[in-house]
């Protein structure tokens, strides 16, 4: 029951982000959003992630995003022509989406977690020393190759931002 | 020599470390460099060059040192076997020959060095890394790792508009297609319950033989696999997934266009060459169908689109684009022989493209001739030596016998034949003699002057004095050239030798 609750409100906010014409209700949108998608690992038993959900996307962020709208000065913005070829493929490739999170849903069957980390198991120990545990022995690889991706992103900032070398 | 996996084989840490020593060299000399270009005291010379180039040297000795192994590293996440053997060398030698024709075009543009370099080092670090995953969560990972550097370094040239908008357009497109890869995954972990790749491909094997896959798992597997392969299409280009291609590659800097269309191709193809001989599993779904569209599609697409051009960058894009279709026939033929086919095919690429643009490199330093073909009549007169190079890296690229471009086209069809594909071999061999149509058109450029352009080749006659040319090609640009010859010309007159190596690092893909 709370699943279709929390899935309606970020379908409609993910729309409205899109639909809505002033930047900074869309980015308000976005926050409603990434507050619902929260919801979802609640309900999946995985409150760690629903708070680092709200801490990093919804706080800091979203931060950016409006702090980044506001320097931009985006009212100009609002005269964008229309382009029908895009609406035409928009269209197609939306119909071709939803046709497959239909199949989705369809075919999908409950599925209960297998392996040893089950659902009581997890309550007994939290999910925040289970998450550790894994990014630093069975994922520290991935975890390790995150941290250097991040590392060139910041380069990458740093080198399209700076105005003389 | 002194076998390292005896010695570590107990210690986990030191067997994984062992795993990724070839990358990790690469990720250390780029911090090095790195953090050189942070101190102003030392004078702004050849650090950096010289450095990386060190690196890449020391992971080819570190690669040839591990060359027997086989590691399966960090509780399943990478794994260094013969497969990885091959496929560093290529990347490796895309990643040294980029950097020995970046010397002179880079100090041009008047840009800050040790970053460029530090991030050439990073994206080899990547496809290396992308290679070696064998998990789908390290194979997004290092997809982005890849293309990440690769964004930043084709948007290298500040204040050039061409070069900004095809970062833009190649960071928007690309992100898109990651979406689509990570969604694939989340379908493929949703069916199978499994993230390393090995392990899918054990529950696939157990699933069918015993009882065979229930109806919704075989649905949501298909959907997942399908969209894995179209995001790994995109880093392939082939054509639907394609439209990046010609704008990123003609707006990068060259060196940066020479190392996508060598080294990305090379990582991409690899790493699909290792996901869909273990988990694109036929009874789940007939993926050759999908495959043999996709070749003939890219295929002719590539090489109609190419004939059209006038700039020599899109040129070689789209000829890379219709490349990429004729790789593609190696997998769909499938097995041992097919897989070998497509490493070997992709050596003699990395050599036969790196060579076609050094050339234009040289050109472009020259400033005697822009991107536009027109420019280059009568080029074959003036610089003999150079002209006959490029008309062999050309030849080599439509596939002409003597040359690298006919084995590995050779072996390719080949394999397809021994799968009974003869419709595609016959339309592969159509658009063969098509390609070699626009090839051949920029060979006849440089030899022949047409009467229009003859009072314009006097005038450059008179001016091009041999000291200004000396000066210009840099010993770097002339060991690239040469190195790319070599091994153009040993991959077609002997390539018994990188058959067997190709057939033997095939082989252990099979050995889970």
């Amino acid at each position: 029951m709370l699943f279709y609750v929390f899935s309606i409100i970020a379908i409609y906010s993910a729309l409205m982000v899109i639909l809505s014409r002033n930047p900074l209700t869309s980015a308000l949108y976005l926050v409603l959003c990434f507050f619902a998608i929260a919801g979802f690992y609640v309900i999946l038993d995985m409150e760690f992630l629903a708070a680092m959900q709200v801490l990093v996307y919804a706080g800091a962020i979203m931060v950016l995003v409006v702090l980044v709208i506001m320097l931009l000065n985006l009212a100009n913005a609002k005269n964008i022509p229309k382009d029908f070829h895009q609406m035409f493929i928009a269209v197609i490739s939306f119909i071709l989406l939803f046709f497959e999170i239909f199949l989705y849903a369809i075919k999908g069957s409950g599925k209960v977690p297998t392996g040893i980390y089950t659902t009581a198991f997890i309550k007994t120990i939290g999910n925040t020393q289970i998450i550790g545990e894994f990014l630093f022995t069975k994922y520290i690889f991935p975890f390790e190759v995150a941290s250097i991706l991040l590392l060139i992103a910041i380069i990458g900032a740093f080198i399209f931002a700076r105005r003389k070398f | 020599m002194l076998n390292t996996l005896q010695i570590y084989n107990n210690y986990l840490v030191e067997r994984s470390l062992l795993s990724v020593m070839p990358e990790l060299v690469i990720v250390i000399f780029a911090f090095i460099v790195l953090f050189l270009g942070l101190f102003r005291k030392l004078p702004d010379n050849d650090n950096s060059y010289y450095l990386s180039l060190i690196g890449i040297v020391f992971s080819i000795l570190y690669v040839l040192m591990l060359s027997n192994q086989n590691i399966n590293g960090f509780f399943g996440s990478v794994v260094f076997d013969g497969m990885d053997v091959f496929v560093f060398i290529a990347i490796l030698f895309a990643g040294l020959l980029t950097i020995l024709m970046s010397k002179k075009y880079i100090e041009m543009f008047n840009l800050p060095l040790a970053e460029y370099y530090s991030l050439i080092l990073f994206t080899v670090a990547g496809m290396m890394l992308l290679v070696s995953s064998v998990n789908l969560i390290m194979i997004f990972l290092s997809i982005e790792f890849m293309s990440i550097s690769a964004y930043i370094l084709t948007g290298y040239i500040k204040g050039n508009t061409r070069s900004t908008e095809a970062a833009l357009k190649y960071f928007i497109l690309g992100s898109f297609a990651s979406a689509f890869l990570i969604f694939g995954s989340v379908f493929i972990y949703a069916a199978t319950g499994h993230l390393n790749i090995y392990n899918i491909h054990n529950f696939l094997y157990t699933g069918s033989s015993n009882s065979g896959l229930s109806a919704s798992i075989r649905d949501y597997l298909s959907i997942g696999l399908i969209l894995f392969l179209i995001g790994l299409a995109f880093k392939m280009s082939l054509f639907p997934f394609h439209a990046w291609t010609p704008d990123s590659y003609d707006g990068a800097p060259t060196t940066v266009t020479n190392l996508m269309a060598t080294g990305i191709k090379v990582a991409a193809f690899a790493i699909f060459i290792r996901v869909f001989s273990s988990i694109f599993d036929s009874s789940v779904f007939n993926f050759y169908n999908i495959l043999w569209i996709l070749s003939v599609l890219t295929m002719t697409f590539g090489n109609l689109a190419a004939l059209l051009q006038t700039n020599i960058k899109r040129l070689l894009a789209y000829s890379s684009i219709a490349q990429a279709g004729y790789m593609l026939i190696g997998i769909i033929g499938g097995g041992h022989y097919g897989y070998t086919a497509t490493l070997f095919y992709l050596l003699s690429y990395v050599f036969m493209t790196a060579g076609a643009f050094a050339i234009v490199i040289v050109f472009e330093n020259l400033n005697i001739a822009s991107f536009d073909i027109k420019s280059y009549s009568g080029i074959g007169y003036k610089y003999p030596l150079i002209s006959a190079s490029m008309s062999f890296f050309l030849l080599a690229l439509a596939g002409i016998p003597v040359t690298s471009g006919f084995m590995g086209k050779f072996y390719v069809f080949s394999a397809a034949i021994k799968s009974n594909y003869d419709w595609l071999i016959f339309i592969a061999l159509l658009n063969s003699a098509l390609a070699a149509f626009y090839y051949i058109k920029i060979i006849v450029r440089m030899y022949m002057i047409s009467n229009g352009d003859a009072d314009q080749v006097e005038l450059g006659e008179s001016s091009a004095n041999m000291t200004a040319i000396a000066a210009n090609i840099t010993p770097s640009l002339i060991i690239t050239i040469i190195i790319s010859l070599i091994f153009t010309l040993l991959l077609g007159i002997y390539p018994q030798m990188f058959i067997h190596f190709a057939s033997q690092s095939v082989t252990s893909l099979w050995k889970i």
